[in-house]
Parts: C-alpha cells; sequence; structure tokens
C-alpha cells in the first residue's frame, strides 16, 4: 500500500478510530473508583444498575471522555485551517487571541460577580463559558480589526495583531489577577490551564452544535484550503476571491475554538500540533488532513486528561498543562526542523 | 428506606444543639439531597439513618443525625475548623499531594481526596460520605458534581462566616458544646488583649502583609488577619487598607509611605516559590528599613503559620494566642 493512496488514507483513519476506542476504554475503565471492567458495560449496557457506578460512569467518566474528544477535535480542525489560510506552518488557535479573550473575559467576570451567581441550574453553570464565548469572540472581532488592511486579510497581519492582541489580554487578565483576592482566583485557575475537569452534560450540549454545524463547512470547502495555499496571485487567477473565503474559514475556526475554549479553557498545542502529525501521515490534503487532524486532536486531549487524571491519583492535573508538557518540547522540535529546512 | 426526617430545623447558631443518634449509631449512608436549585437526588444504600436538617447561611440541609463520614474538599476553612473541634475528616484536602504538617493532629487515618482545586470525585463517592463540605469557591458545575454524591454544603470562604463556619461543623458532629466554650475563651481572651492593645495601637498605623510572589501584599478591611486587627483589637484602619478592595500589590516605596508603626508579616516559601529570598532581600532593603515599624522592631513575622488564611476561627484563636505571647503584650 503506498503513501498517499485512497487505501492507506482509510488504514490510518481506521487505526486512528481504534486507537480513540481503546483510549475511550482505558479512560472509562480507570480511575480512583475500582470498577472491573464487566461493571462498567454492564452499567453502560443498562443490566445492572447501581448509583454509584452510574454516577462514576455517566457523569464523571463519560462527560470527560466526550468534552475530550470534541475540544481535541475542534482545535485540531481549527488549526488545519488556520495553518492552511496562514500558510504558516506555526500558526494556531492561540493566535486567534481567542484562549487569551476567553480567558480575560472569564476573569473579569470573577472579578465583578464572584460570589453573585448562585444555584446549580443552567443559569449558573452557562455562565463561566457565555463569558468564555463572548471573550473569545471579541477578540478575534478585534484582531480582525487590526489585520483587515485596505479590504483585504493579509496572513501576516493577522498573525500579528493576533499575537499582540492575546498578550495585550494576557496583560490584562494579568491585571486582574492580581486585583482580585487568591482565593477568588484559584478556581478560575484552573479553567486557564485548560481542564476538562468541570465536564459535564450541558457543556456538551451547548458545544456540540457549533462543531456539527461548522466542521462540515469547512470540510466542504477544504479543495478551497488547498488553494488557499499557494500564492495569492495564483489563487486568484484561479477564480478564488481569496479574501472572502480566507475571512469566511476564518470566521468558522473562530467560532469553534471559542465553543472548545469555553468549555475546557486554554488547551494550548493541540491546534498546531495535529495538523502537522496528520499532515505526515495523510499528506496535505485538506480532504484527508481534517478528518486526521480532528481524530488526532481528539485522541490527544483524551490521552492528556487520562494521563493528567491518573498519573498522580488523587491529585489531578488539567489536561492542557500535559498537553502543554508533552507539546512544548514538539514545539521546540518542529522550529528546529524548520531552521534546518530554512 | 427508613428515612426519617427531623424536621426541627437547627438554628445555624447551633443555640439548640441536642442531636438524638440513632437506634444503633451506626454510620448512615443515605442521604436525601436538595440541592438549591430544588431537585431531589438519593444516591447510596439506607442502613439505618436518622435524619435531620441544618440550616446554614439561609440554606437547609438534610444531614445524618449524626455525620461520621465527613470529606473536606475545596475548604481549608472547614481543615481549621476541624482543627479546632478535633474533627477527623474521612477525606481532605491535600497540598502538594499530602496534607499540611499544620493538620497532622486531625488527618490520621484520613484519605486525601486531591488538591483544593481539582478534588477527585471518584475518591469522594468511594468514601460514601455523609456530608461534603465543599467551599462557596467551587464553580456551579463542580457543586452540582458533589451533590450528586451526598448532601454538599458549600462552607463560605468569606472571613466573617468564620462563627458560622465553626458551628456548622460542631453541628454536624455534635460538639456544640465545645465550639461554644472556645467562642467564650476567645471573647474573654480578647477582651484582655485588647485593654493592653488598645492604648499602643491608638493613632498609631498597624498593617497585616502577606509577601506574594516576592511582592508586599495588603489586603481589604474584612481579609485575611485584618478584621482581628482593627475590628476585634480596635486598631484604626489605614487609608489605604480602607481603599483596597480587594488583594494589592503594593511596591515598598508605597509601603514606606504608609509608614506603619506595627507590621504583622505572612511569608510562606510556598508562595515564593520563584523568589524563595524575596523576604531576606526585602529585609536588606534600605527603604525596608527606614519603616518606622522596622527601625522601632515592631516588626512580627509569621505569628502564626502561614498556611492558614486568617479569617477562621483557628487562625483567629491562634493569632490571639500568638499576640499574647508576643512581645507587644509587655510593650508599652
Amino acid at each position: 500500500m503506498t503513501k498517499g493512496s485512497r487505501g492507506y488514507y482509510t488504514a490510518v483513519l481506521g487505526v486512528m478510530i481504534l486507537l480513540l476506542l481503546f483510549g475511550a476504554y482505558f479512560s472509562l475503565t480507570q480511575g480512583s473508583m475500582d470498577m472491573t471492567v464487566k461493571e462498567v458495560i454492564t452499567t453502560l449496557l443498562r443490566l445492572d444498575v447501581q448509583p454509584d457506578r452510574d454516577l462514576v460512569i455517566f457523569e464523571f467518566r463519560l462527560p470527560r471522555i466526550v468534552i475530550a474528544v470534541l475540544v481535541g477535535a475542534g482545535l485540531g480542525i481549527a488549526g488545519a485551517v488556520l495553518q492552511g489560510i496562514t500558510r504558516n506552518g506555526l500558526a494556531d488557535p492561540g493566535i486567534l487571541g481567542i484562549n487569551a479573550g476567553a480567558g480575560a473575559a472569564m476573569v473579569i467576570f470573577l472579578f465583578f460577580y464572584q460570589g453573585e451567581i448562585k444555584g446549580t441550574g443552567w443559569g449558573a453553570i452557562m455562565a463561566m463559558p457565555m463569558f468564555g464565548l463572548i471573550g473569545g469572540l471579541l477578540s478575534a472581532a478585534l484582531i480582525f480589526v487590526f489585520a483587515w488592511k485596505r479590504g483585504s486579510l493579509e496572513p501576516e497581519r493577522l498573525l500579528l495583531s493576533g499575537i499582540a492582541v492575546a498578550s495585550g489580554l494576557g496583560a490584562l487578565t494579568i491585571y486582574f489577577t492580581l486585583k482580585m483576592d487568591a482565593k477568588d482566583f484559584e478556581m478560575a485557575a484552573v479553567w486557564t490551564a485548560g481542564s476538562i475537569y468541570n465536564a459535564n452534560w450541558k457543556y456538551i450540549v451547548s458545544m456540540l452544535p457549533w462543531l456539527l454545524i461548522l466542521i462540515p463547512v469547512i470540510y466542504s470547502k477544504s479543495r478551497l484550503l488547498d488553494l488557499l495555499g499557494l500564492k495569492d496571485e495564483s489563487t486568484r487567477s484561479l477564480g478564488v476571491a481569496a479574501d472572502k473565503q480566507r475571512t469566511l474559514l476564518l470566521l468558522c475556526s473562530v467560532g469553534i475554538v471559542s465553543a472548545c475554549v469555553s468549555v475546557s479553557g486554554g488547551i494550548g498545542f493541540i491546534g498546531l500540533m495535529s495538523p502537522h502529525i496528520a499532515s505526515r501521515l495523510v499528506g496535505r490534503r485538506h480532504s484527508r488532513l481534517l478528518p486526521a487532524c480532528g481524530l488526532i486532536g481528539g485522541l490527544l486531549v483524551m490521552i492528556s486528561d487520562y494521563i493528567g487524571r491518573t498519573l498522580f491519583s488523587p491529585v489531578e492535573l488539567p489536561a492542557g498543562m500535559v498537553v502543554a508538557i508533552l507539546g512544548g518540547p514538539y514545539f521546540i522540535y518542529l522550529m528546529y526542523r524548520n531552521r534546518r529546512q530554512a | 428506606m427508613a428515612v426519617i426526617l427531623m424536621v426541627g430545623v437547627l438554628s445555624a447558631c447551633g443555640s439548640k444543639g441536642e442531636v438524638k443518634d440513632s437506634a444503633g449509631g451506626t454510620k448512615a449512608n443515605s442521604t436525601a439531597v436538595t440541592t438549591s436549585a430544588g431537585e431531589s437526588k438519593s444516591s447510596g444504600s439506607a442502613e439505618s439513618g436518622e435524619m435531620r436538617t441544618i440550616t446554614y447561611l439561609d440554606k437547609t440541609y438534610t444531614v445524618p443525625a449524626k455525620a461520621q463520614r465527613i470529606v473536606i474538599t475545596g475548604s481549608i476553612e472547614s481543615m481549621e475548623d476541624a482543627l479546632v473541634l478535633d474533627v477527623t475528616p474521612t477525606g481532605a484536602i491535600t497540598v502538594g499531594g499530602k496534607f499540611p504538617s499544620l493538620f497532622t493532629k486531625i488527618t490520621e487515618g484520613t484519605v486525601g481526596i486531591g488538591e483544593k482545586t481539582q478534588p477527585d470525585l471518584e475518591g469522594i463517592l468511594k468514601l460514601k460520605p455523609d456530608v461534603i463540605l465543599a467551599s462557596t469557591k467551587f464553580p456551579a458545575e463542580t457543586l452540582e458534581k458533589f451533590a450528586k454524591i451526598s448532601t454538599t454544603i458549600p462552607v463560605s470562604h468569606i472571613s466573617s462566616d468564620w462563627e458560622k463556619n465553626l458551628n456548622l461543623l460542631a453541628e454536624l458532629t455534635g460538639k456544640q458544646a465545645q465550639a461554644k466554650q472556645l467562642l467564650e475563651k476567645y471573647k474573654s481572651d480578647l477582651a484582655e488583649v485588647r485593654k493592653t492593645l488598645n492604648p499602643v495601637f491608638k493613632d498609631k498605623k498597624v498593617l497585616a502583609i502577606r509577601i506574594r510572589k516576592g511582592s508586599i501584599c495588603i489586603y481589604p478591611q474584612n481579609v485575611f488577619f485584618n478584621p482581628s486587627i482593627y475590628e476585634e483589637l480596635g486598631a484604626s484602619v489605614p487609608d489605604e487598607v480602607a481603599a483596597a478592595k480587594a488583594q494589592q500589590l503594593i511596591s515598598l516605596e508605597k509601603f514606606s509611605e504608609i509608614n506603619p508603626d506595627y507590621v504583622f508579616i505572612q511569608f510562606s516559601e510556598d508562595e515564593n516559590k520563584e523568589t524563595p529570598k524575596a523576604f531576606e532581600e526585602l529585609q536588606n532593603n534600605p527603604i525596608w528599613k527606614s519603616v518606622n515599624a522596622v527601625k522601632n522592631g515592631h516588626v512580627y513575622t509569621n505569628l502564626v503559620d502561614p498556611l492558614t488564611q486568617g479569617g477562621t476561627a483557628y487562625s483567629k484563636f491562634a493569632f490571639l494566642e500568638a499576640l499574647k505571647n508576643s512581645t507587644l503584650m509587655q510593650a508599652k
């Protein structure tokens, strides 16, 4: 089977799905609560209903797995889109300033409303993600404004203004953090470190529509993404309204990333790593790259969360931290390789 | 399920504290959880659980008549209360993977259920707690998960609730008498210390600071050890403290501008990991040395364990005790 053939691609995807199922299996069966595989299965299939086991499986473990896969897939795909339209292999959703914007919004929210929202209803539970979402979208809008030049969106300007806005918002976050009592802040710190500890079905319901609508839109444009990788002149000569399409794709990524970040906090590096791993496995064609990115992203976050949850149990590490520990060296390796090639 | 609800709503102040033990006094696993949203869930199997309700901060919770298996999560405040009342929790918060030495006395046989911010839910569930003492700092979604495990009481992290927090634990564990006695002792001690210190502090600037990440932090009037110093001992509140709405970093220059006459410093290396020498450096700084309190030797460092947060019964008791034994009491 040669690399690039249809069979090879199918095989790669198959292996990834298998790995994903494997990971899910481990995440479901391992944890502080000792449960045998049989108990997990009988609980899942509702053959033997016990409240404690139900709680562990359906409330504690399953939502985390689902959120991990969704967030990972979203970030992976958004990463591929961003690297495609900026033609820069080092772009990642972080440069859209969404993580920073959501983080800043969250901290500001805590600063003004800490303790004022009580109860455990929908409103209270969705308050944080809502603020995260709004903050993410606002900061992305800000970057768009800065990156817009004479009616066109230049990739370089986008990258630069993204970095600038992200660091500006980062400073704002630190400012508010210092103004706050450390005690009020410590729970928000979990979120900013990128944790899916608080995963629950409400979060899943709230983020799912974004992914279900936007990912197909992006996938339908995979051919276009291939073309946008060419020089602007060539793209135009092929009759592609480069700016319009680029903006549309960007907006889709913004939506996906905002939805992901709002429930999981700033999990970095996934959007950077997944496209690189995926392109080595299935090549650069986006119709293949995108699904692979989604699967790899999901796999990475799920494994990271599993490691973070079980490695030092009962002490938990945020998944984002595990990803960063794995991702940091990978990032350096990427830059090193880029330098050698240059 | 033979769950009998004793709908004798005991007041949170614990004035009325007779708790009838269930027939065998066996541990009760059954819980009828009433979350604030009003949804009702029950988990665990009932052995012989006599239930009662208690009220804390205007909310009513249903707990076993004698809560034996208490899990403390997220609330260092409750850990300190447990220390005061000598209650050994079934599960408790670890710091850096182990129980802080401060809590050695009450953590024998206690199971660690993870750090303050991301407690191990399954670990808590495994302990089959009668009641979970969580923190009001937890986001709603985390509290919701706790509530699915067992009755969850979010313990206030606001220091003015310290008496209520202590009484809550006393009520849960049937130690009201002890709590009452301790509070009375505190109040009489306080009156005594105040008698000596009020004239000392009069017209002087007294400041409590914490060194965090190498910087000087001051706190609002009702946070940290400030209530003890200002409200209870009658020192006048410096403008900067009155103006602070939350933890506030101040520069050394600002600190010397405030020029306090008495300084209480809490410094923990845990909070200054990157700058463990910060305090030493500060002490050698000429600006620091120019401050009245330093010149006159009125700097009191870590009178109580720097892990204590101030504003809990334990912190207050310890702070007062330390004051009683400090040179301040001999001073004129």
